[in-house]
């Protein structure tokens, strides 16, 4: 049973391909992870997973249901959330309100305003300021809540802890692994291997719109070197 | 003392056309060339139903809200195929709503100017700090004044507001929270119309109702939305108080000037901050 799953899609930007039969999936409750360089169509392909690029050819699954012809706002009300790159916060919202917006479509679930704050206190602290006011951690930490207070069964996180320092990256490590024991799944964006080791039980790595390896952590480990290779720039 | 009235009458008349010009502006991207003939019309509907029903405030009830329903229902038929195409298309298409709006209300209508009365109870002048002000100017003011604090409630405290605020900032990422952006956009497009339409009504007991009062107010709506800002609501307030009172003292002082005024304030703007005299950003480049 996968929760949300990408069935040989084609993805084009106009006439330029950005995806070739791309298939990947995400069982529920798991974490996967999507790695490649810069370019290699990693964002596309969460956008494509999220409605906001057309899917020309091939699938889109949810739980098992094709969802193919739905619209974004559609799949965000079945249950999948979008963390983007670079979070785009509302900036002309307040921090409270870009969390309130995720709650006005009505998915409720375990995931509140007040668990939020208990996640992530310095949002509670910001709370009445604007949401272009924040560091780029308190961003990420926003994103990801907007993202959870849509009580989604899938999260898309885009490059979570790109531009963060260290210690801010240790507390939103923790923080996915919170979520996902909660049973959310998580499909996981990286650059690196450092953050999709630590989190994902199944990895992907994607190459110039297509999927160029996958397998299992313990399987990404004993071929180490050669993914290296597949994702330096 | 008149002119400081006719000023804020002024003032409030254009910020209710201004603030639907933008915030269509903001949420859709789309400069609405229509919004004068959306004002026109809104003067008409309320002539027809001042002479069906007698009553000025059922006109003022009613034909906002039927220009509003036009508005949704003309976004939903005519600019929402056309947002994934260049700009140009939806500039045509509101410039051919103009055409089509305008020819039908000649169809209806025809030529003749109309007029509606000015309401019984504000048709005589009151006397205030020594000069006689026609009591419909200060009617004016306390609607223009309480209709823009329930737009600003609107937009910063609902969630109505909430929505779209967020959706003009990021179409994007609203659709992927839940939202139907497109629902939204032809909400904003039916408020925006419908805020025209009020101020048309507005206007009417003040103007002859013909063909071309929407052309000579909306060039005036156009240098406030500058002013203020492309989208911004409280630059557009702002804006059409600086314009409206330099425009009243312009009628007082100097009549021949006043066309001048408005320009040289549109100008001087577009050279030191074209991003809007308001905005928080200063310059756009």
């Amino acid at each position: 049973m996968s929760a949300l799953a990408l069935e040989n899609c084609d993805v084009f930007y106009g006439k330029a391909q950005a995806l070739h039969h791309v298939s990947i999936d995400v069982g529920r409750a798991e974490v996967v992870s999507l790695i490649g360089r810069n370019g290699a169509g990693k964002s596309t392909l969460l956008k494509a997973a999220m409605g906001l690029n057309a899917v020309r050819s091939g699938r889109r699954m949810f739980d098992d249901r094709d969802v193919t012809a739905l619209k974004p706002h559609e799949l965000g009300r079945l249950g999948i959330a979008f963390v983007p790159e670079n979070r785009r916060i509302f900036p002309n919202l307040t921090v409270e309100e870009n969390l309130r917006i995720a709650t006005v479509m009505g998915r409720t679930g375990p995931w509140t305003l007040e668990r939020i704050y208990e996640l992530f206190p310095r949002l509670e602290e910001r709370a009445s300021q604007g949401g272009d006011t924040l560091s780029g951690g308190e961003q990420q930490m926003l994103a990801l809540s907007r993202g959870l207070l849509t009580n989604p069964e899938v999260l898309l996180l885009d490059e979570p802890t790109e531009g963060l320092a260290p210690l801010i990256v240790d507390h939103l490590v923790e923080a996915i692994r919170v979520i996902n024991a909660e049973g959310i799944a998580i499909l996981l964006v990286e650059q690196n291997l450092k953050v999709p080791l630590k989190l994902a039980r199944r990895q992907f790595v994607i190459d110039n719109g297509r999927v160029v390896w996958s397998g299992t952590t313990a399987e990404l480990q004993a071929n180490r070197a050669r993914i290296e290779t597949l994702i330096s720039v | 003392m008149s002119t400081i009235v006719i000023g804020l009458s002024l003032s409030f008349l254009l910020f209710l056309l201004a603030a639907g010009l933008t915030l269509i502006f903001g949420m859709l991207g789309v400069i609405n060339f229509a919004h004068g003939a959306l004002y026109m019309l809104g003067a008409y509907v309320c002539f027809q139903i001042v002479n069906w029903t007698g009553s000025f405030w059922i006109g003022l009830l009613v034909a906002p809200l039927v220009v509003a329903a036009l508005g949704g229902a003309m976004e939903i038929a005519a600019l929402k195929p056309v947002y994934e195409r260049d700009h140009i298309y939806q500039l045509l298409l509101t410039f051919g709503f103009i055409l089509v709006i305008e020819e039908a209300v000649k169809i209806v209508w025809g030529l003749d100017y109309k007029q509606v009365p000015t309401p019984d109870l504000f048709s005589q002048p009151v006397a205030l700090f020594g000069s006689q002000i026609p009591s419909y100017r200060l009617f004016i003011i306390g609607f223009g004044a309480t209709v823009s604090l329930a737009l600003f409630l609107l937009l910063e405290r609902s969630r109505l507001g909430m929505v779209i605020r967020a959706a003009s900032s990021d179409a994007d990422m609203a659709q992927s929270l839940g939202i139907d952006v497109a629902k939204v956009r032809t909400a904003v497009f039916a408020l925006g119309a419908g805020l025209a339409a009020l101020g048309g009504v507005v206007a009417a007991p003040l103007v002859p109702i013909e063909l071309g009062m929407g052309f000579s107010v909306i060039i005036d709506c156009f240098v406030v939305v500058i002013i203020g800002g492309l989208g911004n609501i409280r630059g557009a307030i702002l804006a059409a108080l600086l314009l409206g009172m330099a425009r009243a003292a312009g009628f007082t002082y100097a009549p021949e000037w006043v066309e001048l005024i408005t320009f040289v304030l549109l100008i001087a703007t577009l050279m030191t901050r074209p991003a809007g005299l308001f905005s928080r950003k200063g310059r756009a480049a």
